[in-house]
């Protein structure tokens, strides 16, 4: 049976909607959601398969950092994803009064995206995706631009200016972009007033769960340009 | 320009590049009174529902686009919509269909004022939004998505003629190939300022014929001016609460 090179999972296995998740968070409650079944455990690569309201959906966690994101959106895009909600975790400024944020564009220090796209490029989510994925999370996220970074301990890029600063939006949305694959974000603060620990309570990440599942089987999935 | 006491209390603009424009647009408008007729510069007020809405022309560019923005908001304006025409990208892109812009390619040099070269050039959500609810209310089909917006005209429309024809259609096969929609000249600039200054902007473009596209020319954009009054419309019902 053939298998996607980096992730194990079985081609023929692969549906139209994807939730990436930031190993930070729990995933018990994000693959409880949908009645998960393991599908494949290969490298950082923890994926399962479960239905949400008729809709069959993969959940998999995908490591650190832009690069092997990445390497999930190219695999799973050319194996019939059309459509991703990344939810993931993110430095928050001090201003970001909600639990939530849900970027609306990202600020691209990363390297994985200008493999993509010359840098005059805005790195944005899918509109329609992000408006429904504000409407699911029923208030409890605000929009804010976020900076993708590839190592969290360096300087920001211009202090005030982005909302947070996370290791994967920009290069998921660019990648998207590049694809022709519907994509948008939801982030939480390991290190605020949801998480105790620095582990985000499963509650709250089941309920952005929730919002992901609820955003990406509302969409109309377009045809990608993964064969460009 | 000294400040006009009558944009008081108005913190919505509606920023036609082209001041022909502006007369089009304030036929949506009640009680409008014009501040400054002269062309280019061309700026005038009116009102919608009661709250007080300065239509202004910017001119063509992100230098021209930058420089009223910033009187607006020293006058107390926050928000802003551009109202103006742009070029196909997409192959798909036919002439004479309305386009909401989600964000814009940064391919000039205005912007990079206002923000690092690594941010997106991002229209508010709200505006965004607002827009795609007007377009909804009057069952028009509009797309959503990423502009390009470039300071040269003619790289656009006559490549061949430039000395640097090659780099000019390996960018332009590059923002066809990311899915860019259309192309123009103002948004990105607008979007990085506003970023900056934490502002709300967004735009509303109807697409002209360039090149070989599909479709016949238009020169009636009553529908585009419709819009996006029902747009801002949308957005200070919203803002009210």
């Amino acid at each position: 049976m053939a298998e996607l090179y980096h992730l194990g999972i079985p081609t023929s296995a692969v549906p139209r909607f994807a939730v990436l998740l930031d190993p930070l968070l729990p995933s018990d409650p994000v693959v409880t959601a949908i009645k998960g079944k393991p599908l494949a455990s290969r490298r950082e690569y923890v994926s399962h398969s479960g239905g949400w309201n008729g809709h069959e959906v993969l959940v998999i966690t995908v490591g650190i950092g832009a690069p092997p994101l990445a390497i999930a959106v190219e695999e799973l895009t050319r194996s019939g994803i059309r459509a991703f909600v990344l939810l993931g975790t993110g430095a928050f400024n001090d201003d970001v009064r909600s639990p939530w944020l849900l970027p609306h564009g990202a600020a691209r220090s990363d390297g994985t995206s200008a493999q993509y796209a010359p840098l005059q490029f805005p790195a944005l989510p899918d509109p329609v995706l992000r408006a429904r994925l504000a409407s699911a999370t029923g208030g409890a996220a605000s929009y804010g631009v976020v900076e993708t970074v590839d190592v969290l301990e360096g300087c920001p890029m211009s202090p005030g200016l982005a909302a947070a600063r996370d290791l994967r939006c920009a290069a998921l949305f660019v990648a998207a972009a590049a694809r022709g694959v519907h994509a948008a974000a939801l982030l939480v603060d390991p290190n605020g007033d949801e998480a105790v620990d620095g582990v985000v309570r499963h509650q709250v990440v089941g309920d952005m769960a929730v919002a992901a599942y609820r955003s990406l089987t509302s969409i109309e999935i377009g045809e990608s340009r993964a064969h460009d | 320009m000294s400040p006009s006491p009558s944009l008081v209390g108005c913190r919505y603009a509606l920023l036609p590049g082209d001041p022909g424009r502006v007369a089009r647009l304030l036929d949506h408008l009640e009680g409008a009174v014009v501040i400054q007729p002269a062309p280019p510069f061309v700026e005038a007020m009116g009102y919608l529902d009661g709250t007080p809405v300065v239509v202004a022309a910017t001119g063509m560019g992100g230098p021209s686009v930058a420089v009223i923005v910033n009187r607006l908001a020293e006058r107390g304006v926050d928000t802003f919509l551009r109202v103006g025409g742009a070029g196909p990208v997409a192959p798909d892109v036919a002439a004479s269909e309305i386009i909401v812009a989600s964000g814009a390619v940064r391919h000039e040099g205005a912007s990079a004022h206002a923000a690092p070269p690594a941010w997106p050039a991002v229209a508010d959500p709200a505006v965004v939004d607002a827009i795609l609810t007007a377009a909804s209310a009057e069952g028009r089909s509009v797309r959503c998505g990423v502009l390009h917006t470039k300071d040269s005209f003619f790289g656009e429309v006559d490549p061949a003629s430039s000395p640097i024809e090659d780099e000019l259609r390996s960018a332009w096969r590059s923002w066809q190939r990311l899915g860019v929609l259309a192309s123009e000249m103002e948004a990105s600039v607008l979007f990085c300022l506003s970023s900056r200054h934490g502002w709300r902007a967004g735009a509303v473009i109807k697409v002209n014929a360039i090149g070989d596209h599909d479709g016949a020319a238009w020169t009636d954009d009553e529908d585009l001016c419709r819009l996006a009054v029902g747009g801002m419309a949308e957005l200070i019902k919203a803002d009210r609460g």
